[in-house]
């Protein structure tokens, strides 16, 4: 059984966290493990909503729903086995926007239009807005903010932006926060930068030489776009840092749990190692590791032991029944079908192998932490339908031997 | 359609970019690696903030860093980081010396290239450029070829454009004359050619057809084909309809019991032709042929011989015939 300190395991989580986020590298199937998981919640009798990125063709039409929007959704459970469904339970699933633009975020805070024309007419913002990477990911999580300060739901599921850089929606706003609140920002907000360029030598040598090497660099009036960008900014940083910290609150909370998900292949252990790492600094509370889509393995013996014995003559063997029989319908090409038998199985436990390696490996990193690691098998086609995906996670909630 | 490409070995640059996860490090080392047994002298850029590049070819890899370390002979791998090539640029191209050194260590400079958008990505291409445009005595270019693995999709796009936005954003002075340099290497068709890797997956072959028409109408850049990696072999004609005739009393050796595997080897073939369908989709969607490279059995790993697979990367690509898959007799 679990050995996790109250209120962290997963089953606990599910049943009682306001919010689960599923956090982990790129192209793991964070998308679909977000749903099953609500989807279970919903079914525990928990008013639940799933905030997701761009879900597959086959995961929306799970889910009943032609396209999500940024409005939520509410899911027909029907297709649910009444015996699974606790009632007072609903799910509901609204799309993150990877790709919302600043300017949304400048129109929520700026109070007036003058204030806000001239921060978009600002050519700094204008060409430098688009590259805002990180904090594009901070605007999708605002979203975040919203719906949990809302209270419509007991919990919320969510689902994070592809992140290249390990946990960038929590790194945008500590960044911004840290800018605007920094030296450099104080120091070209002083009314002496109106004075131009000659008003550096009222600052220290450093930071003199510093605003001498950037001008040096980006060439005449870069300062003075520069300042005038930041002023114009400033006035809004009061509202943007109140939003950022509450953010942060919900993520970094008592009633929020993180679910680290890893892929299953070989060489995919040090991005997941990394999030592991900084999901720790950052104190965010974990509730599970899993590794997703981790190739099936049919038989009861162990890949590692299977794998042991299959080069020998047993293989072989094997092989010329399979042939053989095969042999009957189509003799010309009965070998190729019994060789292709034999790889997919070797292939299998390869795979296999693999992934039990990778969970010993994070197994032992989170150990101290009594945090447990599962594998999760691949579907084979993806999920099409509510039950399958519902069984998707079942092997979280199993007691596992270790 | 039946146009083949010139091979990779003649680029200078091969920008290698993917979803997340489809196997982007493993295919730029395949690159590298086949190019350097090809007798090129070889460049691999990693651009991500974790090292993975070394530990494809060592057991315990030592990091690489920013200076790099040759890892077999003609091969030479670097750890990008823009902080210290923000120091090198200073340095070398703006001709400050101490007074550079002294403002980069300052805590508000510091505060300010946290925050700053963009200047990560430009001074990473900058360097690219500037190891391209580097010569060995007698004018012989210091690499043949620079293979990059570049940010995940998403960030790979607007990475690449960082150079026109800065040349907007600043209009006069040295960085808008060295992002204007930098811009000419990306879009010099002849030089520098974007590779795409998917994999023959729903998710990642529609980010792959978005990211190509992205990389096409938003950057112009050379695309001439698209890597679609861990292809599963073809199933051989007819084998779910010889499964379907297992006798279920069969005992073997090694192989499951008949009924078991009938089914896992079925999911095994179903998978594979969905792979087959992707693949012909992204193919036709983009309008590119395809150089498929198979999975390898434990992985693009130090311990395995992944040389076989990393060859078929330079094979000349192949169109996808749209009309004759999924023929198993299922």
């Amino acid at each position: 059984m679990s050995h996790s300190s109250a209120g962290f395991s997963l089953p606990e989580a599910l049943e009682s966290a306001g919010v689960i986020v599923c956090a982990g590298t790129g192209g793991v199937g964070k998308t679909t493990l977000a749903a099953s998981l609500a989807l279970r919640a919903a079914c525990l009798g928990r008013r639940t909503l799933v905030l997701t990125i761009d879900p597959a063709r086959r995961l929306a039409d799970a889910l009943g729903i032609e396209t999500l929007s940024d409005e939520p959704a509410e899911i027909d459970l029907q297709a649910i086995n009444k015996g699974l469904r606790s009632t007072g339970g609903s799910l509901s699933a609204m799309m993150l926007d990877p790709k919302p633009t600043f300017d949304r975020l400048v129109d929520r805070l700026t109070d007036n239009k003058e204030s806000r024309q001239r921060i978009l007419d600002n050519r700094f913002y204008q060409h430098l807005s688009e590259a805002l990477a990180g904090s594009a990911e901070y605007a999708a999580m605002e979203q975040v903010n919203e719906v949990v300060e809302s209270e419509d739901y007991d919990l919320v599921v969510v689902d994070t932006p592809p992140a290249s850089h390990a946990l960038d929606f929590l790194a945008a706003p500590r960044r911004l926060r840290a800018f605007l609140e920094g030296r450099f920002v104080g120091t070209l907000l002083k009314p002496t930068m109106s004075a131009g360029r000659f008003g550096f030598r009222v600052f220290g040598r450093p930071l003199h030489l510093m605003l001498g090497l950037i001008e040096r660099i980006g060439g005449s009036g870069f300062l003075d776009d520069l300042s005038e960008f930041l002023s114009a900014v400033s006035g809004i940083a009061d509202g943007f840092l109140d939003r950022a910290l509450r953010v942060e609150k919900i993520l970094l909370g008592e009633s929020t749990r993180f679910i680290l998900i890893g892929g299953a292949r070989s060489g995919t252990e040090p991005g997941t190692l990394e999030f592991l790492d900084e999901l720790k600094t950052l104190d965010a509370k974990l509730a599970a590791i899993v590794l997703n889509r981790v190739s099936p393995w049919p038989l009861s013996e162990s890949a590692e032991a299977w794998l042991a014995r299959a080069d020998g003559q047993g293989m072989l063997d094997d092989k010329r029944r399979l042939a053989e029989i095969f042999g009957a319908v189509d003799a010309d090409k009965s070998r190729d079908q019994a060789e292709a038998i034999s790889r997919i199985l070797r292939e299998s436990a390869i795979a296999r192998s693999d992934a039990n390696q990778s969970r010993s490996l994070l197994a032992a990193r989170a150990a101290s932490s009594g945090i447990e690691c599962h594998l999760i098998d691949e579907h084979p086609v993806g999920i099409d339908r509510l039950p399958s995906l519902f069984s998707l996670t079942e092997p979280l909630f199993k007691e596992t031997s270790a | 359609m039946s146009v083949v490409p010139p091979s990779l070995l003649e680029r200078r640059l091969i920008i290698v970019t993917g979803k997340g996860g489809v196997g982007k490090t493993s295919i730029a080392c395949a690159v590298a690696d086949a190019a350097r047994r090809k007798g090129k002298r070889v460049l691999l850029v990693e651009t991500a903030p974790v090292e993975a590049a070394a530990a494809r070819f060592e057991l315990k890899p030592i990091p690489v860093g920013y200076a790099g370390r040759t890892l077999r002979p003609g091969l030479h791998v670097m750890g990008m980081d823009p902080h210290q090539a923000l120091a090198e640029y200073a340095r070398l191209q703006i001709g400050l010396g101490l007074i550079t050194d002294r403002v980069l260590k300052t805590q508000a400079f510091r505060e300010l290239l946290d925050a700053a958008p963009g200047w990560r990505e430009l001074i990473t291409l900058g360097k690219i450029w500037q190891v391209e445009q580097s010569t060995e005595r007698g004018g012989r270019p210091a690499y043949d070829l620079i293979v990059v693995d570049a940010p995940a999709t998403g960030h790979g796009i607007t990475f690449l454009d960082v150079p026109r936005v800065v040349q907007q954003a600043v209009r006069t002075g040295p960085l808008m004359r060295h992002a204007s340099w930098v811009e000419e290497l990306i879009h010099d068709r002849e030089r520098t050619v974007m590779l795409p890797v998917t994999l023959a997956e729903e998710l990642p072959v529609s980010e792959t057809i978005e990211l190509v028409a992205r990389a096409r109408t938003e950057i112009d850049l050379e695309i001439d084909r698209i890597v679609v990696n861990r292809m599963p072999e073809a199933p051989p004609t007819g084998l779910s309809a010889s499964l379907a005739r297992l006798p279920k009393d069969l005992a073997f050796k090694v192989l499951p019991e008949p009924t078991v595997l009938a089914e896992f080897a079925g999911d095994a073939i179903a998978r594979a032709t969905h792979a087959l369908h992707e693949r012909s989709r992204v193919s036709t969607e983009c309008g590119l042929p395809i150089v498929d490279v198979p999975v390898v059995p434990g992985g693009f790993g130090p311990e395995i011989d992944w040389s076989t697979q990393a060859d078929l990367v330079l094979e000349p690509p192949s169109w996808p015939n749209a009309g004759n898959i999924g023929e198993d007799a299922a």
